[in-house]
């Protein structure tokens, strides 16, 4: 019957969910890339060309790299903070620094995997340049 | 399953392609889609119950960062779950409304489009193969750190692959689509995605190999298993990337060489990892009992060497042009011996499984050796002794490293002491412990329910609601509907947040917590959540449907077509956004302690509500959903708002009866939290449907 607001859901799952940003930037990259193509093959263009669509999903992998280098710099520095990167050993586990430090660690790596991810779904835009 | 044995198996493959799926006269289609019903409710019930039980009922103290894997790999496959299957209930929503209605959403001589079933299925269809891998890999988490004795290495690397692989798998769908004739580019994406996946796969793999090589390895059963699976499995990942290039797609599609892909993920990713779990958690299962070691060796050469006699040639089979789903084929094509091969080779295999079922079922004896942890584990589940006790663990204890029973010296001990939380129950209520998502920081008591037959009668029920409609038997399936409501009202009303004898209660070591959580606090309102989020997306799937008839077609919504009745459609909007708000205020104003006021405005509520579902039922009454698919899908739609609506009306009636009965007060009121939530859900989808077939159809012609 405690009354509480909605702080933990909101911190606890917020806090939590960051990890998950760089690889949701990739999902938006990916679902908007997808979409543009199709609505843009199917109904704008009639000769079947790219370069507009290039131009525009080029902008938009430039913004994704960026958003998704910025949570890796973010997480680097709670990575840091945690006390963990220094000697590559994990000191004391069970404080709240090396739950932050696990958290920026994860999101580090998830941020590598998404910039190549990005990287890799731009390439048949560059590599392809028909719809048909 | 047993519709094979009556020759009403589904006659359309496993993924039900229309139009040949919806123009079968058989039953076995709809057999089909039954199960899938089944797996849809059990998935997403399955997914609510791990995500809450991984953020919200961890011990005291075991923060995010020392889960142990298994946790982290079900947390991503429940968040994948929300989003993979919700798709597949709306497309089997739409395909069953085909089967019996004749509403043509995949039929293209009235406007359907058979790619919105393909699309739907494979969204589901991949991300669904992880579904299936993830936990199973899990077990191989488990299981290698046991085996070398020591903390898996690179623990926040096996979090990224699990999440990785979670997100990515959902852009791979495509690839299951490469020759439907969608834009080059378009298969691009899919291509460069499923190469991507690799890299995340990739990784924790290496991680279990540098676990073992730094580890002192004892050989076991569960290791042999493991082991056997990612050989087999790094192979079948392997020949995924190569399906995954659209060019050579292109050339094996529908041979044997998917056939022997899928087989390796399957064998690799599935069967030998949950094997090595049998073997592993045998004796966690059967205190003081093993499987034996020689039965167990003989088994896993038999379907290992079996299996890959049996799929290894059908690579070449595939590549020399044998198509699947074939049963017979001409002698000149020479690839005759290589089937022999495949046929005798499965019977190796079936033997294996032979022996491993006796080793299963034949009676043992106990083998000396600790039995309580006779792996030396050191995760928490393998504290678990006393069977003929009633309670899972003797006390809550908390945790402070990633292997307890390694790191925490003397934890068992205390455990069984009854020296840590809830180490008695001062009203005889089962009870638990509920912590927060971060740190597992205890926040309050939840009374947990016990067993009873009235879940049993409800699923009864739920099942005979999916059964009857599958052969076309309305009534008996109505009649079976209510029970199963009535029988979950009942089960909520009598065992689900109640007022508890004290506000706050003693758990053990000088901690006093509530006995009573509402609104955010409470797991219940969590499990809406997440239920509400995997509907959205479901919805969200049907207002897919409606953008993708418009890409894919010249004419929709079709010239002079009948639309829907725009002031009906404002009207329900507005009564329904009412109805939201009304239920909003109910909470508040109840809350604030003016409970008669309250009730007079949930009671508003109830009205607002059924007078909007009436205006739903007003502005697609006119049309005829079997004539084209656009007045189909505006039905569908109101069909599926209607469907919400009456959830949303028993919510709110429900919380009015509790608060009559006085089971619900101003401190006590769970049911309204849970209850407003819900409403946020249902007016969103309102207003969205209002928008979609009140104003798109304006602005798309
Ligand atoms: C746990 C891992 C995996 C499982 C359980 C799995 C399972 C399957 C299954 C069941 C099919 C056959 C679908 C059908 O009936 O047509 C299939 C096909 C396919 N898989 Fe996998 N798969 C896995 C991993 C991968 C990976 C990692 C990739 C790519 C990198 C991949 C790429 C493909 C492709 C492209 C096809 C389509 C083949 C075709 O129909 O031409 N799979 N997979
Ligand atoms: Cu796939």
């Amino acid at each position: 019957m405690k009354v509480q607001s909605q702080s933990e859901f909101g911190t606890g799952v917020g806090t939590l969910l960051k990890i998950t940003l760089a690889p949701t930037i990739w999902a938006f990259h990916f679902v908007i890339s997808y979409g543009a193509a199709a609505v843009w093959c199917e109904k704008l263009t009639a000769q079947g060309d790219t370069v507009a669509l290039q131009v525009w999903l080029i902008g938009l992998t430039a913004a994704a790299l960026l958003g998704i280098i910025a949570c890796g710099v973010v997480g680097w520095r709670v990575w840091g903070k945690g006390g963990y990167g220094a000697d590559g050993h994990t000191p004391g586990l069970g404080n709240t620094e090396s739950r932050q430090g696990f958290l920026g660690h994860a999101s580090v790596l998830l941020s590598v995997v998404s910039f190549i991810a990005v990287i890799f779904v731009i390439l048949p835009v560059l590599m392809i340049g028909s719809c048909t | 399953m047993g519709s094979v044995l009556f020759d009403s198996g589904p006659r359309g493959g496993w993924f039900m392609y229309p139009p040949l799926s919806t123009m079968d006269e058989g039953v076995g289609a709809d057999i089909w889609l039954l199960g899938l019903s089944f797996i849809e409710v059990a998935s997403i019930a399955a997914a609510v119950e791990l995500i809450v039980g991984v953020l919200k009922c961890r011990s005291p103290r075991m923060r995010v960062n020392l889960m142990p894997l298994y946790a982290w790999y079900v947390l991503v496959v429940g968040g994948m779950i929300l989003f993979a299957f919700p798709p597949l209930i709306a497309g089997d929503f739409l395909f069953e409304m085909e089967k019996s209605f004749d509403w043509p959403f995949f039929d293209p001589t009235r406007g359907g489009d058979p790619m919105l079933w393909q699309h739907l299925f494979w969204i589901f269809g991949h991300p669904e193969v992880y579904i299936i891998f993830l936990p199973s890999i899990a077990i191989a988490a488990m299981v290698v750190p046991t085996v070398a004795q020591r903390p898996i290495v690179g623990y926040s690397w096996i979090v990224l692959s699990a999440v990785g692989v979670g997100f990515l798998s959902f852009g791979l769908w495509v690839h299951h689509m490469f020759t439907t004739g969608l834009p080059n580019i378009s298969l691009g994406f899919f291509s460069a995605a499923s190469e991507a996946v690799v890299i995340p796969t990739g990784i924790q793999i290496f991680v279990f190999a540098a676990t073992l090589m730094v580890g002192k390895v004892k050989k076991s059963l569960p290791m042999l298993w493991i082991a056997g699976a990612l050989a087999i499995f790094t192979l079948g990942g392997l020949t995924g990337v190569m399906l995954a290039i659209a060019p050579f797609n292109w050339a094996v599609l529908d041979t044997y060489f998917v056939v022997a892909h899928l087989h390796y993920t399957l064998f690799g990713g599935m069967i030998f990892p949950v094997m090595a779990g049998i073997y592993y958690f045998y004796p966690f299962f059967r205190k003081g009992k093993m499987m034996s070691e020689t039965l167990g060796r003989l088994s896993f050469w038999l379907i290992f060497v079996g299996f890959n006699a049996a799929f290894l040639p059908m690579h070449y089979t595939g590549m020399m042009g044998m198509p699947r789903r074939v049963y017979t084929y001409g002698e000149s094509m020479d690839w005759g011996w290589l089937n022999m091969l495949s046929t005798v080779a499965s019977f190796v295999i079936a033997a294996g499984f032979v022996v491993f079922v006796f080793d299963l079922l034949r009676p043992k004896r106990d083998f000396d050796g600790p039995k309580r942890n006779p792996w030396n584990a050191g995760t928490l589940e393998w504290s678990h002794d006393v069977p003929g006790e009633s309670w899972g663990v003797r006390t809550i204890p908390f945790i402070t490293s990633r292997y307890p029973l390694w790191q925490q010296p003397q934890l068992v001990e205390r455990m069984d002491a009854g020296r840590f939380y809830l180490g008695d129950t001062e009203f005889g209520h089962r009870e638990t412990l509920v912590t927060s998502v971060l740190d597992a920081k205890p926040q309050h008591i939840q009374r947990v329910t016990g067993p009873a037959y009235i879940t049993m009668l409800a699923a009864g029920f739920t099942g005979g609601a999916f059964i009857f409609p599958t052969f076309h038997i309305y009534v008996p399936a109505i009649i079976c509907g209510a029970f199963a409501i009535v029988c979950v009202l009942y089960w909520l009303w009598t065992s689900t947040a109640q007022i508890p004898e004290e506000p706050m209660g003693d758990v053990g070591l000088d901690l006093r917590l509530p006995r009573y959580a509402s609104g955010s606090d409470a797991p219940g309102w969590w499990a809406v959540w997440i239920t509400m989020l995997g509907d959205a997306t479901a919805f969200a799937s049907l207002v897919f449907g409606f953008f993708f008839y418009w890409t894919a077609s010249d004419n929709f919504p079709p010239q002079g077509a009948l639309h829907a009745n725009g002031a009906m459609v404002v009207a329900f909007a507005v009564l329904l956004a009412l109805s939201w708000a009304a239920t909003r205020v109910a909470r508040g104003v109840h809350r604030g302690g003016n409970v008669g006021l309250g009730r007079l405005v949930m009671a508003a509520s109830v009205l607002l509500t059924l007078a909007g579902g009436f205006a739903v039922y007003g502005a697609v009454s006119h049309l005829s959903p079997t004539s084209h698919v656009y007045p189909a899908l505006i039905c569908g739609l109101a069909v599926w708002l209607g469907a919400h609506l009456l959830l949303g009306v028993i919510g709110q009636g429900y919380c009015l009866a509790r608060s009559l009965a006085g089971r619900m007060t101003p401190l006590y009121d769970a049911d309204l939290h849970n209850v407003t939530l819900l409403w946020h859900f249902i007016a969103l989808q309102s207003l969205v449907t209002a928008a979609v077939i009140g104003l798109l159809p304006g602005w798309m012609s």
